[in-house]
């Protein structure tokens, strides 16, 4: 399958590896962030770890759209979900998303209505079939899924169609990674660039990183060979004293990105002068909200929100999982209290999220073995 | 994106998608044909598990195009703007 089987090859692979090996400096440890979680994804559903050398490691972002959503916004989704006659939208996967009274399931078992949807456009299409219900959508998602919702406003504002709106929670990606270059707690020395977010946002954006951090960034597809070409170009840069914005998945992502899509952005949203992110806290100009010209397809202005801030569990510790601090197996709930079947925290639910990834790819007997016989040795 | 036929708001469980790749990004990038455009900047795409219906309003994009489509809008036409990936 083009695309697919080529940029799996094996022999490719360790071809790579044998290049990546190649150009580490003895005793220096490399530390890489994948920003995004498809990335974290792929890495670990192919094993690509196992393909470097064991002083390169891989540091997950908090590029996973479940994952750093708040629980008070789940709280403030289940309170718009209970109002008379309304119906709410959702993705999959925010379906399992702990709020601080129970997920969307339990929230339908007393109740509410609220359906899972593949994309914005399936949830007007609920509007348009019933025109005495007031239907919801639950907008999450970088700047992957945000033109989606931005060009399903535009739709249902030519349409005149009035029984439709959105719970906006749209995320932007560069003051979170900015969040983290700004973090005392970790010191990375490049970052694997997320791939589809590029696809719209372009490749300038991630300039300032290289300019003002100086740390190398490589934009990056999704299968295993793009990944490790991009730690490839990241060690290329580092061992010729470079700091550079490079795009490994030119295939796919254009330099200036998708200019249609950032303007049906800009007519529909705004930035938000603050948002906060699961694990981050309060960061400014970090998420969108609806214009006031489209206040009528704004769920916060159609109904009266609670808007109270909930505390994440105390043994939850997503936070420190999202900012690279901990790996998800040293969280204390790992793979006991916390699990994709009943998951406390955010990244256990998605399959993007790195703890679920990590569960679901037998990272954590691996991880821990090792660990273990690392301390016998100490 | 996901193969799923899903968007019908049935209320049952997804199944986490394709390939076990979340639904809310779609950050595989399988190649989706289209087949053909209707009106309203839609067009009808083959998933390879079947067709679906996406928005094509943000790409300039036509029939024998692969789009990458993230929550049923293409957002990108892939190999647009192809150079070699695989120089590794």
């Amino acid at each position: 399958m083009r695309f697919v089987d080529e940029f799996r090859d094996a022999d490719k692979a360790r071809a790579l590896s044998a290049k990546i090996t190649s150009l580490c400096i003895p005793g220096r440890h490399y530390k890489f962030m994948e920003v995004c979680g498809g990335h974290t994804h792929t890495i670990y559903k192919h094993g690509l770890e196992d393909y470097l050398p064991e002083n390169i490691q891989l540091v997950h972002g908090p590029g996973c759209p479940v994952c750093v959503i708040p629980m008070g916004r789940v709280d403030d989704a289940i309170h718009i979900a209970r109002q008379p006659d309304v119906l709410m939208t959702s993705f999959g996967d925010m379906m399992r998303v702990p709020g601080s009274g129970g997920n969307f399931f339990d929230s339908n078992a007393e109740g509410t209505n609220i359906r899972m949807v593949y994309s914005p456009l399936d949830s007007l299409k609920i509007a348009r079939q019933n025109p005495d219900t007031h239907v919801v959508f639950m907008a999450i998602g970088f700047e992957t899924t945000t033109p989606s919702t931005a060009m399903t406003v535009l739709r249902a504002a030519a349409e005149g169609i009035e029984n439709f709106s959105v719970f906006c929670n749209h995320v932007t990606i560069i003051p979170a990674i900015k969040a983290i270059l700004d973090s005392p707690d970790l010191r990375l020395d490049g970052f694997i660039g997320p791939g589809h977010v590029s696809t719209v946002i372009g490749c300038r954006p991630y300039e300032f990183i290289a300019r003002d951090y100086e740390k190398p960034v490589v934009v990056s597809g999704f299968e295993p060979l793009d990944i490790l070409q991009s730690i490839y170009q990241l060690m290329l840069q580092l061992a010729d004293d470079r700091c550079e914005v490079e795009n490994q998945y030119s295939r796919v992502v254009p330099w200036q990105g998708n200019p249609i899509a950032l303007n049906a952005i800009g007519e529909v949203m705004e930035l938000r002068p603050y948002f906060e992110w699961r694990g981050l806290g309060f960061i400014s100009h970090s998420a969108m909200r609806m214009k006031e010209k489209y206040s009528a397809f704004d769920a916060e202005q159609v109904f009266s929100m609670p808007g109270v801030r909930v505390a994440d569990p105390k043994a939850c510790q997503c936070g420190e999982v999202l900012k690279g601090v901990l790996k998800p197996w040293e969280c204390k709930v790992f793979g006991t209290a916390c699990t994709p079947e009943t998951p406390i925290g955010t990244c256990m639910v998605s399959p993007e999220g790195a703890c679920a990834a990590y569960y679901n790819f037998g990272r954590f007997n691996r991880t821990r073995v090792k660990e273990a016989s690392a301390h016998e040795h100490v | 994106m996901s193969t799923e036929p899903t968007g019908t708001g049935t209320g049952q469980d997804p199944g986490h998608c394709h390939d076990g790749v979340c639904i809310t990004c779609s950050d595989t990038a399988v190649e989706v044909t289209i087949i053909a455009v209707h009106e309203l900047e839609m067009a009808t795409v083959d998933t390879g598990q079947g067709a679906e219906e996406v928005s094509i309003a943000l790409v300039n994009a036509s029939v024998g195009d692969t789009i990458l489509v993230h929550a049923g809008e293409a957002i990108g036409v892939v190999g647009a703007n192809e150079t070699s990936a695989q120089e590794g």
